[in-house]
């Protein structure tokens, strides 16, 4: 790599990186961009010395090709490092490996964080009054259940408000939101054959088993959050 | 049609940036997340994370939303259909460079 595409880069990663010519020479009055506190300015670190505080000397075109072996090399392989471009050369086995297992790191992170409390309750609750609306008459249970979706969709939103993301649904979380899913239609399912010789009674133990399955999956989550913290 | 968009495995420079990289693991677990929960996730500072998913958004990967809450404007982020494509296609290109270790067959 030349030393003007490396300057180039490091200008355009950095800001302030000056290479100024003279004679046809590049000239040694460019150096590191540091900001300073507070004042967001500019130092410059000169990095051809011996002719006193802050001068600067034109380089031989040997030095110039060195340029890139550098203070501005240094910075270039620590940027490289964090940005990832341009770099031609691609990663070790061991670098792939390490790098397969920093993604799986922070998706563990996720992991770590759980709904707030009151997005379980809520979510219960809702399980719980849906079943109960069942036992009303077909036409209050339409406009409980349509009232209680509105209700729902405020309390997704809050929750996601509240975590700071929304998870996409897969895997292990996948299985046990179906298998929860389905367990409460199963029972909602048995509800309705079995209001016809028990009474509105069934309904209650629906809502009691839809909660538990609520609570359940509410635990899980918390278990692996634990184990992720 | 890109390499990414058929599911294969393709090398990425712009997502393999350990920072960014890290982003779009993050990114592609969920449908969205706000900037400072991934700040706070990712352990970096608000500048640095904004600087990698800049270059996130230039490349196409990332698109960003912004949202008032608390009077406060909040900035969510979520990959893109291309993003989500070529992260996948470059986790499958780290993994056939593991696979293809010699060490992995010891």
């Amino acid at each position: 790599m030349g030393a003007c595409s490396a300057l180039t880069m490091a200008a355009g990663a950095t800001g302030p990186l000056v290479l100024s010519a003279r004679r046809g020479r590049p000239h040694a009055a460019w150096g590191r961009h540091g900001v300073g506190r507070g004042t967001g300015r500019t130092g410059f670190t000169r990095l051809a010395r011996g002719r006193g505080r802050g001068a600067s000397r034109s380089l031989s075109v040997a030095e110039t090709r060195e340029l890139t072996r550098w203070k501005p090399s240094g910075l270039l392989s620590i940027m490289e490092t964090q940005s990832g471009a341009r770099s031609p050369v691609p990663p070790t086995a061991e670098e792939a490996r390490a790098a397969l297992q920093e993604t799986e790191r922070a998706r563990e992170t996720l992991h770590a964080v759980t709904s707030p409390w009151w997005f379980t309750l809520g979510i219960a609750a809702y399980m719980a009054t849906v079943s109960l609306a069942l036992a009303l008459p077909a036409a209050w249970t339409a406009v409980t259940c349509a009232l209680l979706l509105g209700g729902l969709v405020v309390l997704f939103q809050a929750a996601k408000k509240r975590v700071g993301y929304t998870e996409r649904v897969r895997g292990g979380s996948l299985v046990a939101l179906v298998a929860g899913a389905a367990v409460c239609v199963a029972v909602i399912g048995a509800g309705t054959f079995l209001d016809d010789s028990h009474g509105a009674p069934v309904w209650f133990l629906v809502a009691a088993v839809n909660v538990a399955v609520v609570l359940s999956i509410d635990l899980g989550y918390r278990w692996r959050a634990r184990k992720a913290a | 049609m890109t390499v990414a968009d058929r599911g294969e495995a393709e090398f990425n420079q712009t997502i393999h940036a350990p920072n960014r990289l890290r982003v779009c693991a993050l990114l592609d677990a969920v449908s969205e997340a706000e900037f400072g929960t991934l700040q706070k996730r990712l352990a970096v500072s608000a500048s640095v994370l904004s600087k990698h998913v800049a270059v996130l958004v230039d490349a196409g990967y990332v698109q960003q939303r912004r949202a008032v809450r608390d009077t406060r404007q909040r900035v969510w982020l979520h990959l893109t259909a291309e993003g989500r494509a070529a992260y996948r296609a470059h986790i499958a290109a780290l993994r056939e460079i593991v696979e293809g270790d010699p060490a992995v067959d010891r």
